[in-house]
């Protein structure tokens, strides 16, 4: 397993709307969908990230629900909105092209310029 | 969108805070249980998977804090904090506090309170179409200086060969004696020219006001009321006009009301009549009697119509000396004629109390930053401990907007208090000015606004200073023991500026409201030529159609006069047609045969037409020859007296007794014998100047107006009721009015000077005693900031004198400063004062000096205070603080 990578800032709010956008989840589901999108490499601090979903609920990005969770408990589903699914749609269109650009550039040659 | 569901979630997370706890909690125990579980999964003991998912997890309650800072709900929470601090704060030191809220509101009160005043009767525009453009015409005697209404011929030359105005109109104060419908009223009335509504540009509230061809004789009775009569007798009733009523016995048809806010020439005229043109004094030229107002022509300036009627009056001058010969022509702009006197006093008032707005603010400014140094040290803790600069900075702007908000809440009341006080105090001077009687009362907003402006920004200025300009917390500000300051040099520089200023304002009030004081005092040392106490006045219109003549005015007179006589506790009484103090005046042009005045022109006097004991009643004394008595009947011989001024005028030589003079009682000049010579009186207030009069007997001439007199041994304000009893007895239709003591004339006259002069000695006193605490408190100041080294002086030997003077010197000498400047200032300022001083000059010596000693004793006294607490100074405990 590779070292796990460090966050670029404004990461983790991605990878949260990327993790909740295929089914609601508890944030602890959601770290380790999230851990399991990124095949293990990358770690994500615990503390930091209710901070985060509570930022994206201020911002109308996700909202959460109280349900029962697999083990009978009741636990807080987050789910992504409207606003936040065309959000993340734009940000991941972003996403790739920068990832295109930046994806040819270590492997450019001098003939190719 | 999100902006709604942004508010949303923070209206939540403010209204169900315990609901967003709980389930935060439940969160992050769900989360920790969980990873947990899957710990214990993966083989780990429960006890050891709780403490491992713990650690993973880092800090909850940092956690819990960030989500809540992300809920913005952090933000309300330590605003909350700071107010709850400041209210504590202000709890802690109530005398700070109430020191800093009563400054507050003494600036923005008193500012508030004089400017809208001032803003009423100086500013606001009158409620005539285009009021800049009116102006007051007036004759001018060049060599007396004085104005004088016009004469019916003058006007009339204005009147047709001026190029200036668009229109002149001519008037006169009437009163008149409201017969029917109803109880029978006396009202003020004025009267005018047909043109006199159109050339102001006033409207009626009902009906019309008076046509061009109502002007003329037999066709004028119509009349036009004010809406506080129409109110008063009318109730309201829109049906009044057409209707009838009954003046001085005649018929006259109401055709309009005029809107609340009109009251020309004065807030108390009740009604407005015609006045056609005098055809009989056309060729007058000797009779000032019409007041003339006139609107400038457009394009034509004040000094170009001025200019044009000095010239006519030049011309005049040259075709009519016997009579124009020093008479010149002054325009006056409409709001000048009516605020003449009262324009300085209030103009020096709002001075005083600006200077007052800025001691206060100094005053705010300089207790706070003396608390801003005590604070310096919990600042410093504080940036230590991680606080950010914002924090802190909110937290001082919050502290001083508490204050803000206290000082101003009670300014606001003050200045609602001073707007309904001040009014009362210039009563009458407002009463004499062409506004509605309610509109002095009230408040100005933009300017209670912008001095809310002022002082809520000095507080918070000033409040924020230490969250400005902070030491980075280092060891040394945070090492000063817990009592200790820290000297800020430039926080020290600025108090010290503050002192200054304010030392060299307060003496300019105290110089000013020092000479006022001295005019007072010089004043009330002169006499009326009259014994004012004891003295009851009230005065009365006999109307023309039933007191049509000297034998019918003359023996209502006299009955009315017995009856008042013989009423328990009256000494003497007395009639006369103009009564000393009320602002009545009548005016004769006298002639002496066979000797030439060496102007050559004639004398003016005042017309007095008197009963015989008029001057006893009064207490005037007759200088030589006799008093008026039962020989001066109709048809005996014309006989006069006259005051010493105008016996000494005419026969400065020889004896005045049996001397003649023409003097006309009507139109036509009566040979008149000088039978008694009686002691000057200052018929216009005790700051004017005796003129000179010829009194001629009540029971040999006619007036249609007369003022009683009557000396009582009781409070003659008991002796009201009876005195209208005695009048009604006479004559049961005949209203009386203004019954009131000659004292509270004698008050009334001088009451501007009184009012300005006891505002003025308020706010200087005001301002000196903030000054004085401004000085207090930086000594205090400087004292605690030096405990330690003074401590090791006296325990070096130092004497109580050293340390007095070590601690006091830098001071003293500011106050020095600011007392040259406050010279300086005064030397320059108080001319604006001269026209309501009397006696004493604006750069009076004495009264400089007095008012320098007072702020030096002052200053010094508020200075020994804290530095003999510097004498005193324990060393063992001073030097305790190391």
């Amino acid at each position: 397993m590779d070292k796990p990578l460090d966050l670029l800032p404004g990461t983790l709010d991605r990878l949260i709307r990327t993790a909740v956008s295929l089914e609601p989840l508890r944030a602890y589901g959601m770290l380790l969908r999230i851990q399991q999108i990124s095949k293990n490499r990358v770690e994500i601090q615990q503390g930091p990230l209710y901070p985060a979903w509570y930022r994206l609920d201020h911002r109308g990005r996700v909202t959460s629900e109280w349900d029962e969770s697999e083990n009978n408990r009741t636990a807080k589903y987050y789910r992504l909105t409207a606003a936040g699914k065309r959000r993340l749609q734009t940000e991941v269109e972003k996403w790739n092209r920068i990832a295109d650009g930046i994806a040819g550039i270590p492997g450019t040659t001098p003939e190719e310029v | 969108m999100t902006l709604w569901s942004r508010l949303r979630s923070w209206v939540q997370a403010m209204l169900r805070r315990s609901r967003m706890e709980s389930e935060m909690d439940a969160e992050l125990r769900f989360h920790i249980e969980a990873f947990a579980e899957d710990l214990v999964r993966g083989g780990l003991s429960r006890q050891e998977a709780m403490r491992r998912a713990r650690i993973e997890f880092g800090g909850i309650e940092r956690a819990k804090e960030e989500c809540r800072k992300e809920r913005r709900v952090s933000l309300v929470d330590s605003l909350m904090q700071d107010i709850r601090f400041s209210v504590r704060q202000i709890r802690r030191n109530p005398g700070f506090t109430l020191a800093v809220v009563i400054t507050l509101a003494l600036g923005m009160g008193a500012n508030t309170a004089v400017f809208s005043i001032l803003h009423t009767v100086l500013l606001r525009p009158l409620p005539y179409r285009d009021p800049d453009r009116l102006v007051t015409v007036w004759q001018e005697n060049v060599q007396r200086q004085q104005l004088d209404k016009a004469t019916v011929a003058d006007f009339n030359d204005w009147k047709t060969r001026n190029r200036v105005f668009d229109d002149l109109a001519f008037s006169w104060d009437a009163a008149y004696t409201l017969t029917g419908p109803g109880d029978s009223q006396s009202v003020m009335g004025y009267q005018f020219s047909a043109n006199f509504f159109s050339l102001l540009g006033a409207r009626p509230l009902l009906g019309r006001t008076f046509l061009p061809e109502e002007g003329t004789q037999g066709r004028d009775h119509v009349v036009v009321l004010s809406y506080q009569f129409w109110r008063n007798r009318f109730a309201s009733d829109e049906d009044v006009i057409g209707r009838t009523i009954q003046l001085d016995g005649d018929h006259y048809i109401v055709i309009g009301v005029m809107p609340s806010d009109f009251g020309h020439p004065s807030a108390g005229t009740d009604i407005w009549t015609l006045l056609p043109f005098p055809v009989e004094l056309l060729e007058n030229r000797g009779l000032h009697i019409f007041q003339v107002i006139a609107r400038l022509r457009s394009g034509v300036s004040f000094a170009q119509a001025q200019q044009e009627l000095e010239s006519l009056a030049q011309e005049n001058a040259r075709r009519y000396p016997q009579t124009n010969q020093h008479w010149g022509t002054q325009l006056k702009p409409i709001r000048d004629t009516y605020t003449g006197n009262v324009r300085p006093a209030l103009w020096v008032l709002q001075a005083s109390v600006l200077f007052m707005l800025i001691i206060a603010c100094a005053n705010v400014g300089n207790m706070l930053l003396a608390r801003a140094g005590t604070q310096e040290r919990e600042v410093a803790i504080r940036l230590a401990l991680g606080a950010s600069r914002g924090r802190l900075f909110r937290q001082f702007l919050i502290q001083g907007l508490t204050l803000a908000v206290m000082g101003t809440g009670a300014g606001v009341l003050l200045a609602w208090w001073g707007v309904q006080v001040l009014p009362l105090m210039f009563k009458a001077q407002l009463a004499n000015l062409p506004l509605p009687a309610r509109a002095s009362g009230w408040m100005n907003w933009p300017v209670l606004l912008l001095t809310l402006a002022i002082t809520a920004s000095t507080s918070l200025i000033f409040g924020a200073i230490p969250a400005f300009h902070n030491p980075s917390p280092s060891s040394e500000t945070l090492n000063i023991g817990s009592r200790a300051t820290i000297e800020r040099k430039s926080a020290l520089r600025l108090r010290r500026v503050l002192i200054v200023g304010q030392v060299a304002l307060s003496l300019l009030l105290l110089v000013g409201s020092g000479l006022l004081i001295r005019t007072f005092l010089r004043l009330q040392a002169r006499s009326l030529g009259f014994e004012t106490d004891h003295l009851l006045t009230c005065v009365f219109s006999l109307p023309p159609n039933r007191y049509p003549n000297v034998s019918k005015t003359g023996s209502f007179l006299e009955q009315v006069l017995a009856r008042i006589r013989v009423l328990p506790g009256v000494e003497s009484a007395g009639g006369i047609n103009t009564l000393p103090l009320s602002g009545m005046d009548a005016r004769r042009p006298i002639t002496v045969p066979g000797l030439l005045d060496d102007s050559g022109h004639q004398n003016v006097a005042q017309f007095r037409v008197v009963t015989p004991d008029y001057f006893r009643a009064m207490r005037i004394p007759l200088r030589e020859g006799r008093f008026f008595d039962e020989r001066e009947r109709v048809g005996s011989p014309p006989v006069a007296i006259v005051n010493q001024k105008l016996a000494s005028l005419l026969w400065p030589h020889s004896n005045p007794i049996g001397q003649h003079i023409l003097v006309p009682d009507t139109a036509i000049p009566l040979l008149t014998e000088i039978i008694g010579v009686v002691g000057d009186v200052r018929h216009t207030g005790l700051a004017s100047e005796p003129p000179i009069e010829i009194y001629r007997p009540a029971y040999q001439t006619y007036w249609p107006f007369f003022g009683l007199v009557i000396r009582t041994s009781l409070d003659p304000e008991r002796l009201a009721g009876a005195i209208r009893q005695a009048v009604q007895s006479v004559d049961k239709d005949q209203p009386i009015n203004s019954l009131r003591s000659m004292d509270a004339l004698a008050t009334d006259s001088i009451a501007l000077r009184r009012s300005s002069m006891f505002l003025l000695m308020l706010f200087a006193g005001v301002a000196v005693l903030l000054a004085s605490l401004g000085i207090y408190s930086l000594i205090s100041y400087t004292v605690i900031l030096r405990t330690h080294e003074i401590g090791v002086r006296i325990a070096l030997g130092a004497r109580h004198r050293d340390i007095l003077k070590s601690v006091v010197g830098q001071t003293a000498f500011l106050a020095l400063i600011g007392m040259a400047m406050g010279l300086i200032a005064a030397l320059n300022l108080t001319q604006f004062l001269s026209s309501l001083l009397f006696g004493v000059t604006a750069t009076d010596l004495k009264t400089l000096l007095l008012a320098m000693t007072v702020m030096m004793a002052v200053t010094a006294g508020a200075a020994y205070m804290p530095a003999r607490r510097a004498t005193r100074v324990d060393p063992v405990i001073a030097l305790r603080y190391e």
